[in-house]
């Protein structure tokens, strides 16, 4: 708003009119200011081109193609929507190995959950682990659950006929 | 979500971005799991999380998806895999429950041992991540690397109590969170350890309400020297006192 009254022009210059309100606002305007070569207007022309420029680049920046003027809901759904993608992008990039490991490593810093080489190498050994392994369970898609396993079960059970044994005799 | 929510872990699956943004963004609303610097800076925290998890996904059956009904609560991470030795252990829980995840975790790591062949698991825990060091300690079995173990060598060596172990098994100053340099817990649990543990019943008995993962130091009085603590020695550096215990 501030901006607004300061330069109206150059605030409104980038605006396609979307209403007759807006058209006639923009008139309105134009008649104030004048329109010829080095009057106002042209300033405010030239100003209000450089905006427009900046206004494209920007909705370059974030992927938005549609109306410069979106509610800002919807820029922010672009965002996001751009943000998700690049995530998504760059985790596979990174599955298929397209990052190199020291790149990868100076990202994450040198804190405790650096990888170093090791993922590399736990990829190869993987390889590895499931020749020698023939198919004992490494492809297959297990599911842990918060349920006792059989052999926690299995050791309950044992536990409680040797108490109730015990407690017995 | 009430705590009677059924949890259970499933392999990570590449296929949805949606679900990707879903375990991004708790991860980057999680506490600090990488140093400050990475962690201050808004785009590197997401870029070092997207990588991390990538990299932990690029094998199968390394990287987990945690819900507790319809709700994502956790990952569980398998890296530095050293095929029958030894494999890193990363679970994070971004309801920070612990308390309903302990047989999750324990079925987890029995799958580990054997699926990978895996001589011990480790896991390496910031000093000033308490409540998660008790739960690897008290409720899954995890030792400090020290911690009453008879050491391989020197040959006449005894075992270390469990605070001279705590002291002991720690890389010095190896993450900077919030300002501080911080030390990094090394605990680990071996295949023996863990299926004599398992086999235990005292592993159900952890489940006691006076025995939740961020009570105080409980002194054991068993000999089970893995679940409970040791009890105290008698030396001027081992009070009881300690807060790290």
């Amino acid at each position: 708003m501030k901006n607004f009254l300061l330069n109206p022009q150059q605030t409104t210059a980038g605006l396609t009119p979307t209403s007759s309100l807006q058209r006639g606002v923009a008139q309105g305007w134009q008649q104030q200011i004048g329109s010829g070569p080095g009057s106002l207007a042209d300033f405010f022309k030239t100003a209000s081109n450089q905006a427009q420029m900046q206004g494209q680049l920007q909705n370059q920046m974030i992927g938005q193609s549609g109306p410069r003027f979106a509610s800002a809901t919807g820029q922010l759904q672009s965002q996001a929507a751009l943000q998700r993608a690049t995530d998504f992008d760059m985790f596979s990039a990174n599955l298929a190995n397209m990052f190199g490991q020291q790149q990868t490593a100076a990202l994450q810093g040198a804190g405790q959950y650096d990888l170093g080489q090791q993922g590399m190498q736990a990829q190869l050994m993987q390889q590895l682990l499931a020749a020698l392994l023939q198919g004992g369970g490494i492809t297959q898609d297990p599911a842990f659950t918060s349920q006792p396993s059989w052999m926690s079960q299995l050791a309950g059970a044992g536990a409680s006929i040797a108490a109730a044994t015990k407690s017995g005799g | 979500m009430t705590d009677t929510a059924h949890v259970f872990a499933v392999p990570y699956v590449h296929n949805s971005p949606e679900k990707l943004e879903l375990i991004v963004n708790a991860c980057c609303e999680h506490r600090p799991w990488f140093d400050d610097p990475t962690w201050r800076d808004p785009i590197q925290r997401r870029t070092a999380t997207v990588l991390y998890l990538s990299d932990a996904a690029r094998s199968p059956n390394r990287l987990w998806e945690v819900w507790a009904g319809a709700n994502l609560v956790g990952l569980l991470i398998l890296n530095k895999v050293t095929v029958h030795t030894d494999a890193h252990c990363h679970f994070i829980f971004f309801d920070h429950k612990l308390a309903n995840k302990r047989v999750l975790c324990l079925n987890a790591m029995q799958w580990a041992f054997e699926h990978l062949d895996l001589h011990r698991l480790s896991v390496e825990i910031p000093t000033y991540a308490r409540a998660l060091a008790n739960f690897a300690r008290k409720k899954l079995g995890f030792r400090y690397e020290a911690e009453a173990r008879t050491p391989s060598w020197p040959k006449d060596a005894k075992p270390l109590s469990t605070l001279a172990s705590c002291l002991g098994s720690r890389r010095h100053q190896a993450t900077l969170y919030e300002g501080q340099w911080h030390d990094v817990l090394l605990l680990s649990i071996t295949r023996q350890e863990f299926t004599d543990l398992h086999a235990r019943p005292t592993i159900q008995r952890t489940d006691r309400p006076d025995a939740a993962v961020t009570s105080g130091t409980t002194v054991g009085t068993t000999d089970d020297g893995v679940h409970e603590e040791l009890p105290p020695q008698s030396s001027a550096d081992d009070s009881g006192s300690n807060p790290y215990l």
